[in-house]
């Protein structure tokens, strides 16, 4: 019962990061339209940058905010120069510049950085709490409550706030938003920013426990877009449900694999990912865009 | 003029696989003389081509992109390693008996994906790559991590097919067979089907075409050249790991089939050469330049050379020349009767 | 033929709000207008009728902003806009009404209407609220009502109400009876009555015949791309070739 209870804690944690990425990929994919496969490299970049300047010496809060910024700039270079201006009904092309530019971050990621991971030190110190037989780490405490705080900011910039209102309405019908004076290109450009930002607080807050190396984007990216496909790809909520659920079964079920199974638990957030496809392809997307002709 | 136009395509026609006949020829004697190149890099190559051929019409008229070609290709190439050296089936049948298994699992996992909208399809196909790469490393049949060797070689009539320069004879005339076939195919109404669902899925349906049929029939012939392809470089190389089912062997195909072209039969191999190439100079040059980075930097060139192409050449190197050409020819012709 | 009839009914010299100029566009290849000349004057409403197909829609798009025109040009209150993206001109006042009505369904009639706010301080909000709501009282009785679940008359009221928030200069209106029961095309009709009584400039896309000459004085037909007469609503009901246009409605 302990260690189910302590699989649980565990993968709430890692869900949450999920989650995160899980977010500004639906949110991306609501407001332009673009399944953007380079999600996952924004993770890297945070939690790389991150560790890096931290190991350099560099005060946690700033590494951190230098971190964000440097994703939030990437952001920007890849919806401004690398997708088109026009996107409608290339969703093949977009897909595949997306997967072009995961692959050069990383790239550029192992050049500058090399293949090695990096440590960064949990954002507090202090020995861990233990509930009842379960082992709860400062740094847990830390990643739920951050992921919570951006959370409700989230939702609020999305519910309480005029850029969060055209996104919303851009989400819904891009052109009648047009008519409300929106500019579909500046949504575009916010929702990219955003997004590497929220994927780099995730790649941040999961450092200190998962040393990140230039490498970790890919899977990172793929679990977010497990967790949004699982959640529905047209709800913001439904990520992060779903990004939560993920982290959690994926750490049960690899806690739980016989001995003789152990090295399997890596595909398991892939099979999930797989059967949901499969089982549900359409019914998960619970918005379903009308395709224009 | 209905004659001459009749007539202009089959010259343009017989040209186009005249030219493909004579650089697939050029290959040995280039790839044996010009530095860094190696007689291997002629064989990898050719094999590349073949398997991202069925990326051709998949991507370019049904406008899916997948990213698990390398399952595919690492199905034939575990076919074949563990018919032969398991089973000491003969390394033919072995090819066939893998083309058939990538052929069906293709075709299964068609019938859910294509009932949905295209990023699916490639999320799906990751997951697959992915879930096979863990799995062959776990199974003692696939020999764990460490793969298995001793694949027996291809005979041609019972004699040893024997070198480098040999077996890319045999490979590259598979591509010439593989590349008839799919340009047959791509020629057909059923292509015509396909491009009119990648410019548009819902004025195709709502002319009563179901284009998922369509999607699968091209999903399957996809994974079957890619089995091809694995199954030869099993009996090539002689040796199968899972760097086989790697992401970024079906990164390299999808972008060998985007590079060269996503709606020219002869972008495969353009696009292969230019990949293979990348690595082979990456390999010779790069180290000098970064030395903490390995051998990945060339990820960086695959990266770029697939933005670029999109932005700049979306139809890819073949479709740009052959519309630069078309330009070319039009003016010339045009020019008199104004 | 047009410059004659549109000179007979101006009401004066000055700039007009909106000037199409051998305006040509479409869809992928197949060009839907082949050279529409319009002119649109300060406090004027005007309608652009024509049967099914005959570009209206093209039109309005293409003057929205929605649609890059081949050839021609759009002038708005003197400027040439034909390059301006549609949410600049919607800033500018140039407000379209879309056919279809195209309500955030998942946001509340309030939310809605404060988007159609968007351009402006939010300052200004209260104040167009309180005038939309005046306008349609029914849309102040549901504001918090989700937008989608409200009837076809009352959406298309909530569309105009979003369009009036930002203060148009010109409002444009693509088929708003369409689709919609009996009553709520009258009380959609008299709304627009009452706004251009309130020196609303409009312009207004109708297959309703009767809606069309009860809120416009002026009128343009439009046939398979090509403008074929324009004049006062008066000369419009005698024309045969707009009793052509509406084969079976009665014109009045």
């Amino acid at each position: 019962m302990t260690s189910l209870a302590q699989f649980v804690v565990t993968g709430f944690t890692t869900g949450a990061t999920y989650a995160l990425v899980g977010l500004g990929i639906a949110l991306i994919a609501q407001v332009t339209g673009v399944i953007s496969f380079a999600q996952g490299e924004f993770v890297m970049l945070g939690g790389l940058t991150f560790a890096l300047l931290e190991e350099k010496g560099l005060a946690a809060p700033l590494a951190a905010l230098v971190a964000i910024v440097l994703a939030c700039a990437v952001g920007v270079v890849l919806e401004r120069l690398v997708l088109p201006r026009a996107r409608a009904g290339r969703t093949d092309q977009t897909i595949m510049l997306t997967i072009g530019a995961s692959i050069v971050i990383e790239g550029v990621a192992l050049v500058v950085v090399g293949t090695e991971p990096h440590f960064a030190r949990p954002f507090t110190k202090g020995s861990a709490l233990s509930v009842g037989g379960v082992h709860i780490t400062p740094q847990y405490v830390w990643v739920v409550a951050i992921t919570a705080v951006v959370l409700v900011a989230m939702w609020l910039l999305l519910t309480r706030t005029r850029v969060g209102w055209a996104m919303r309405a851009t989400a819904m019908d891009a052109e009648a938003a047009q008519l409300s004076g929106i500019s579909p290109s500046r949504m575009s450009l916010i929702v990219f920013v955003v997004a590497a930002a929220l994927g780099a607080i995730g790649g941040i807050v999961l450092a200190p426990l998962q040393s990140p190396d230039a490498g970790i984007g890919i899977a990172l990216g793929l679990k977010g877009f497990a967790a949004a496909v699982i959640g529905g790809l047209g709800r913001p909520a439904g990520a992060v449900v779903g990004g939560l659920a993920l982290g959690i079964v994926e750490r049960v079920a690899a806690g739980y694999l016989p001995g003789d199974f152990s090295g399997y638990s890596d595909a398991i957030a892939f099979a999930l990912l797989l059967l949901v496809l499969l089982v549900r392809p359409t019914g998960l997307l619970s918005a379903l865009r009308v395709e224009r002709v | 003029m209905a004659v001459l136009g009749r007539h202009r395509r089959l010259v343009t026609l017989v040209l186009s696989y005249g030219v493909f006949v004579g650089g697939l020829l050029l290959v040995p004697f280039l790839f044996t003389r010009v530095h860094p190149y190696t007689m291997a890099d002629g064989v990898l190559m050719v094999l590349l081509a073949v398997a991202a051929l069925g990326l051709v019409p998949f991507t370019g008229y049904a406008g899916q992109v997948s990213l698990g070609q390398a399952a595919f290709y690492g199905t034939g190439a575990y076919a074949t390693a563990i018919l032969t050296v398991k089973l000491h089936l003969s390394p033919w049948l072995s090819l066939v008996i893998g083309a058939a298994v990538a052929g069906l699992l293709a075709y299964l996992l068609g019938l859910a994906l294509f009932r949905a909208a295209g990023h699916y399809l490639t999320l799906a196909t990751i997951a697959v790559g992915l879930i096979l790469g863990v799995v062959v490393k776990q199974l003692d049949v696939t020999g764990g991590a460490e793969g298995l060797a001793g694949v027996t070689p291809l005979t041609v009539f019972g004699a040893d097919i024997g070198g480098d320069v040999n077996f890319f004879y045999l490979a590259a005339g598979i591509l010439l067979v593989a590349t008839v076939v799919v340009h047959l195919v791509c020629r057909s109404m059923f292509a015509r089907t396909l491009l009119a669902i990648s410019d548009s899925p819902v004025a195709a349906q709502s002319c009563g075409v179901d284009p998922a049929p369509v999607k699968r029939s091209m999903f399957v012939l996809a994974a079957v050249l890619a089995a091809v392809a694995g199954s030869l470089y099993a009996s090539w190389s002689g040796f199968v790991d899972a760097s086989t089912l790697d992401l970024n062997v079906s990164l390299q195909l999808l972008i060998i089939a985007t590079v060269g072209g996503r709606r020219s039969v002869f972008g495969a191999a353009v696009g292969s050469f230019v990949v293979v190439s990348l690595v082979r100079f990456a390999k010779e040059w790069l180290p000098d330049v970064s030395s903490h980075a390995g051998g990945q930097v060339e990820i960086i060139a695959y990266g770029l050379a697939l933005i670029l192409v999109l932005r700049l050449l979306p139809r890819g190197i073949v479709g740009g020349a052959a519309a630069g050409l078309r330009r070319l020819a039009g003016t010339v012709t045009r020019t008199p009767t104004r | 033929m047009t410059d004659d009839a549109s000179t007979s009914t101006e009401p004066g010299t000055s700039t007009p709000v909106l000037r199409v100029r051998g305006l040509v566009a479409g869809y992928d290849r197949i060009e839907a207008l082949h050279g529409v000349d319009v002119e649109v004057h300060q406090g004027e409403a005007v309608t652009l009728i024509g049967s099914n197909g005959a570009g209206k829609t093209t039109l309005l798009r293409t003057i929205a902003g929605l649609m890059r025109p081949w050839r021609g040009t759009v002038e708005f209150l003197g400027e040439d806009v034909s390059r301006w993206p549609a949410e600049r001109r919607a800033r500018a006042g140039l407000a379209l009404v879309p056919e279809g009505r195209r309500v955030f369904a998942g946001l509340t009639v309030e939310e809605n209407l404060r988007l159609g706010g968007y351009p402006h301080p939010r300052s200004l909000a209260a104040d167009g609220l309180a005038t939309v709501y005046e306008l349609f009282p029914k849309l102040r009785d549901r504001r918090t009502q989700a937008a989608g679940t409200m009837s076809g008359g009352e959406q298309q009221m909530l569309a105009i109400g979003r369009a009036m928030m930002s203060r148009p200069k010109l409002l444009l209106l693509d088929e708003p009876s369409l689709g919609l029961a009996p009553l709520a095309v009258r009380e959609v009709a008299d709304a627009l009555v009452e706004l251009a009584g309130r020196d609303t400039t409009l312009a207004l896309v109708e297959q309703n015949a009767t809606v069309a000459f009860h809120v416009a004085r002026r009128g343009y037909l439009l046939d398979r791309g090509t403008l074929v007469t324009a004049g006062s609503v008066a000369e419009l009901r005698e024309d045969p070739r707009v009793h052509e246009a509406y084969l079976g409605q009665p014109v009045k």
